[in-house]
């Protein structure tokens, strides 16, 4: 394939490198501000110096357009898309690190949750609390059980809470 | 011959996940408290938004409300954190949507008490046990089953019950690894477990259909839903086992 001599003109060169030294300055910006975490950021980061190097040295692309065969916006194509491509998986593991640790600590908060009503329910006689605290969840201590032939030693099997 | 009456006496819970089941769970606990009081009941409330929790609080069970839904992996976890916690002996799974039956828990107790099992599964197609299945759900019951015998190396007839005891042992692990997957969760926890080398017994038990809350089974939605289970186990195969952890046996 010949490789054909494309002269580009000053506001060619220019808009490139510019775009990339945005995309660049807005990353460490938010890096700064602390609203982007630098775990995330790298990828950011490793995706704006290579935009500005293409920018900087249009003829590289040319370079990796002869190697693979195909038009320049094709190649410009590939690069951006799978740049892309990996923005996104890294994304989805984040989100998913994300949502394990909500599970986790859902779990946690609801368990917690339970252990204070225990407490609740154990420290104050029901009718006491009802001053002090503002409305919190009827405790099941706090519930005339319906069915106490069945569920009376039920709270008393409880452990005692550690 | 019930757990209780033995001289010591296992500490048994028994965990009841539910999301929306206002209207059935009470019937569950209440069968839970005519045929296995000796057994301690905790609900774990997936962030129902109907009055699930207090249903379940004036039947004086202990009640664990997650702040968010978490779905059916997320809510056995918490379960089986809070039997971690309290000390249970044994932990059982039992759905509050009415299909399981509170009379079938002692067997199933039993053989994790005995230390024949570590855990112990209640399966609806065991020899001399019917359960109407429609048959594409039948057919894909069979290949998962047949997915999840060959990866444990022992027959599970029916890994999607969620019908099951489990000892100590396994609630240390549980608790720190459940499959969250969306209804994947119980054959998923199965192969789990068998990598972990826990030993896995099936009893038979016979189950009622539902009588109330949503079903999960709908022919398209079933099929692709049993996929997903099926790549979920597949998955699984090539994760790295879990780390055997000292505390866990303890």
């Amino acid at each position: 394939m010949i490789a054909q001599a494309m002269e580009f003109s000053p506001a060619q060169r220019l808009v490139p490198v510019i775009a990339a030294l945005v995309v660049m300055t807005f990353t460490l910006e938010l890096i700064r501000r602390r609203k982007l975490r630098e775990e995330y950021a790298i990828l950011w980061i490793a995706g704006s110096v290579a935009f500005l190097v293409f920018a900087a040295w249009p003829k590289l692309l040319f370079r990796i357009r002869d190697y693979l065969g195909v038009y320049y916006l094709t190649t410009v194509f590939i690069l951006a898309f799978t740049f892309l491509c990996l923005v996104i998986i890294g994304l989805s593991a984040a989100l998913s690190r994300r949502a394990d640790e909500t599970c986790r600590l859902a779990q946690q908060v609801a368990l917690l949750e339970k252990r204070l009503a225990d407490l609740d329910s154990k420290q104050a006689p029901p009718q006491a609390k009802s001053e002090s605290a503002p409305s919190p969840p009827p405790s099941p201590g706090a519930l005339p059980p319906k069915r106490t032939k069945d569920r009376k030693d039920h709270g008393a099997a409880r452990p005692p809470i550690a | 011959m019930g757990p209780a009456t033995e001289q010591v006496k296992p500490r048994v819970l028994v965990i009841v996940p539910a999301y929306n089941e206002a209207e059935s769970i009470g019937d569950a606990l209440d069968s839970l408290a005519a045929h296995a009081p000796w057994a301690d009941v905790v609900v774990v409330d997936d962030a129902s938004r109907d009055a699930t929790a207090a249903v379940a609080r004036a039947r004086g069970c202990a009640v664990v409300q997650l702040p968010c839904n978490l779905g059916v992996g997320g809510a056995m976890q918490t379960g089986y954190l809070y039997a971690w916690e309290n000390g249970y002996d044994v932990a059982v799974q039992f759905d509050g949507d009415g299909q399981h039956r509170a009379l079938l828990i002692e067997p199933l107790v039993e053989e994790v008490v005995s230390g024949r099992a570590d855990v112990a599964l209640g399966s609806r197609l065991l020899d001399g046990v019917r359960f109407r299945f429609h048959p594409l759900r039948f057919i894909g019951c069979w290949l998962l089953s047949g997915l999840v015998s060959a990866i444990t190396r022992q027959r599970i007839t029916d890994p999607t019950s969620g019908f099951r005891a489990v000892s100590r042992g396994v609630t240390g692990f549980f608790r720190q690894h459940y499959p969250q997957s969306y209804l994947g969760d119980t054959a998923e926890a199965l192969v789990w477990a068998a990598r972990q080398k826990f030993r896995i017994i099936e009893i038979p038990v016979r189950m009622r259909q539902r009588t109330g809350g949503e079903s999960a089974v709908d022919s398209i939605k079933g099929i692709w839903r049993t996929g997903c289970i099926m790549l979920a186990v597949l998955m699984d195969c090539l994760e790295p086992k879990f780390p055997d952890e000292p505390e866990v046996t303890a």
